[in-house]
């Protein structure tokens, strides 16, 4: 399954894991187009990735995250203690879960 | 002030995940052009004495200090929220950023400084500090990064005035030391580019519910009053700082966040700056600028704004914060304005030798 991290409508990239390792794939065109339309204030630093891995989870993902506990949202997207990082991902990315003008959706 | 009923005259749109408490954006029905945010002031959805804050409270008064004193504060009005299972206290407020601009939090336009410092100059790293003086410094690097780009003729290019918005923040504290704000983390200060004038501005205040540590149960409220009351002097307001710093709200200019661990809570750091520190910079800051000076003065009636915010809460359960709130506020706006006016006198002291 693939996650795919928006700024406003702009798909800057897709995040899949596999064995047990978090790939991120960028959008370079989309990553343009969001770049300029946030006057360059993007909080991203993933531009350009091919592949690029990781064990634990990017730091752009850290927000969504960190707020995967907060009573509203862990109830809309039933994540529970045991959910791990990407289960938690995933679920949120399935109810297009918002932070500020950042998003998660499902691919 | 009566709550307003969210109940079946509202449609909700999505929750919206920033902060700690849980909110969502909805229209009422015979209104969908309007987008409204309610958010739960209370520890959680569960109703009880343990879940309770007064932060609603908060958000209501000092949105209407900051009216008396004309500072662009998002205006906040109680509300419960209804469903088929809960019943949940807090606040609404109106979107403030209704045409979409770019919106960027404290932390992005700090941390797109230290990346602009880090990268033109050899990797010299900067302190991740959310405070007063790297704003200054962010916001004047900017206006030289965008008068530079506006001579490139760079699209991207935007207008801001830094000494405008430096000014606006240093209200912003004045007025969050003087009430005590425990919560003004880098998230919760706002900036917004407007698309149409290519104008960078900052955000009208929010999330400024946590004053007066009504965000505490109402036994510490009580024990603080309790002692306050017997001798409200500013001793005793630094004697409860230093044994309960937490409910007694900001020791830095805006509380710190560690850069480098995001998701950590922005609380741990703020216990060690010895609070003598904060208020003489701020004092500092007041005394060289005329205009902080006349704000500092019209401070002095916030009791009064506070007492004239009550006046449609009347509720006997509120009674107690008003009090303890309008003596905090006296207590501290004295203290201040002794600082204040020992810098004033001090500087002119020097001025005189130099002649």
């Amino acid at each position: 399954m693939s996650i795919t991290f928006n700024y406003m409508n702009f798909e800057l990239g897709v995040l899949r894991f596999e064995n047990d390792t978090f790939v991120y794939n960028s959008n370079p065109q989309e990553e343009q187009k969001a770049k300029i339309a946030s006057f360059g204030f993007l909080d991203y630093d993933l531009y350009n990735s091919v592949n690029l891995l990781s064990k634990k989870p990017f730091i752009e993902f850290q927000p969504f995250l960190s707020q995967a506990t907060r009573e509203d949202i862990a109830k809309l997207c039933n994540i529970t203690s045991k959910d791990s990082d990407i289960e938690k991902l995933i679920k949120m990315a399935n109810k297009n879960i918002r932070l500020g003008a950042y998003s998660l959706s499902l691919k | 002030m009566k709550r307003v009923i969210l109940d079946k005259n509202i449609q909700k749109i999505n929750i919206d995940a920033r902060g700690s408490r849980p909110k969502f954006w909805f229209y009422f029905k015979d209104n969908p052009d309007e987008k409204w945010l309610f958010k739960n002031t209370n520890r959680s959805n569960k109703s009880g004495n343990q879940t309770k804050t007064y932060e609603d409270i908060g958000e209501v008064v000092f949105s209407r200090i900051c009216k008396k004193l004309k500072v662009d504060c998002v205006e906040y009005k109680l509300a419960t929220a209804l469903n088929e299972e809960e019943k949940i206290e807090g606040v609404i407020c109106k979107n403030y950023n209704s045409d979409n601009s770019v919106e960027m939090s404290g932390y992005t336009l700090l941390e797109s400084y230290r990346r602009y410092i880090y990268d033109n100059y050899q990797g010299l790293q900067i302190p991740a500090e959310n405070t007063l003086e790297n704003y200054k410094l962010s916001l004047e690097n900017l206006n030289f990064v965008q008068t530079e780009n506006k001579k490139h003729k760079n699209a991207q290019s935007f207008s801001l005035n830094p000494e405008k918005i430096y000014r606006q923040l240093s209200r912003m504290l004045i007025l969050d030391y003087l009430c005590c704000q425990s919560d003004r983390n880098w998230y919760n200060i706002s900036f917004l580019i407007d698309d149409k004038t290519k104008t960078l501005e900052m955000a009208p205040l929010f999330d400024n519910g946590n004053i007066f540590s009504w965000n505490f149960r109402k036994a510490v409220i009580e024990q603080q009053y309790k002692i306050l009351k017997r001798e409200s002097a500013y001793s005793r307001y630094i004697e409860l700082y230093n044994s309960k710093s937490m409910a007694m709200g900001i020791k830095t200019p805006v509380s710190h966040r560690n850069i480098d661990k995001q998701i950590q809570s922005n609380n741990v750091k703020i216990k060690d700056l010895p609070v003598g520190l904060f208020e003489n910079e701020l004092a500092e800051i007041i005394a060289n600028d005329k205009m902080l000076s006349a704000f500092l003065d019209e401070c002095g009636q916030i009791p009064l704004f506070i007492e004239e915010a009550f006046e449609d809460i009347a509720d006997e359960e509120y009674t107690l914060l008003k009090d303890q709130s309008k003596m905090l506020a006296k207590v501290k706006f004295e203290h201040l304005q002794s600082l204040v006016n020992k810098k004033i006198s001090e500087k002119e002291e020097d001025n005189e030798y130099n002649i």
